[in-house]
């Protein structure tokens, strides 16, 4: 059940880069991105279960907080034209 | 797989699994970067959390149970605010759910902003 749930989420992962790669506008990229950062975050938990090696949990978390102010940059660029205003 | 707590950890991350697999789904279908918004951003958390619910069930010793229930927290708290971010950033930048007819939070917008009370309206 391991292994498909990780195929499952792969599958994910990519259909959504496939947005990514393929949006009309700029949102579209940006809230693809979150959904395939959200996604890796739960495949690299997965991953941890999988290796029986819980150092993966560590990079889950810290990839959240990455996915998270990667969005959120993104957004405020998106918004303004630039970072600071 | 023979004891029922690894069964139920395995059908926690079978659902999480079709719950990511439908809202890429929906992100892929849908026509406008909101429903694409609701669609990877809501049904995404709770299977997101239901997958790593069912991995807390698996793991040995407590570390990492706790690790997993801050990423859970983390992610309760952080998605709804990246969904927000791009939904405010789309609207001010100018972009209007489809099937709009007439925006009436325009006017206090650019009241509040410079004074001209126009209201947009949707480009054909």
């Amino acid at each position: 059940m391991i292994s498909l749930t990780l195929w499952g989420l792969l599958m994910a992962a990519l259909l959504g880069f496939w947005r990514v790669v393929a949006g009309p506008t700029v949102p579209d990229r940006i809230v693809a991105a979150d959904t395939v950062g959200t996604i890796f975050t739960t495949l690299l938990a997965v991953l941890a279960l999988f290796f029986e090696n819980p150092v993966f949990l560590d990079i889950a978390l810290a990839f959240a907080v990455l996915s998270f102010a990667d969005v959120l940059i993104m957004a405020k660029y998106f918004e303004h034209g630039e970072l600071y205003k | 797989m023979s004891s029922p707590i690894a069964l139920l950890s395995g059908v926690c991350m079978l659902g999480g699994t079709f719950f990511a697999l439908a809202s890429v789904i929906g992100i892929l279908r849908f026509p406008d970067v909101y429903t694409r918004l609701h669609a990877g951003t809501k049904a995404l958390s709770g299977g997101a959390i239901l997958i790593l619910l069912g991995v807390a069930l698996r793991m040995e010793g407590w570390q990492g149970t706790a690790k997993i229930f801050m990423i859970i927290l983390f992610l309760l708290g952080t998605n709804p605010l990246a969904s927000h971010a791009i939904a405010r950033s789309c609207y001010r930048h100018g972009i209007l759910p489809r099937g709009t007819r007439e925006d009436d939070y325009a006017s206090t917008l650019h009241k509040k902003k410079g004074g001209k009370t126009k209201k947009r309206r949707r480009k054909k």
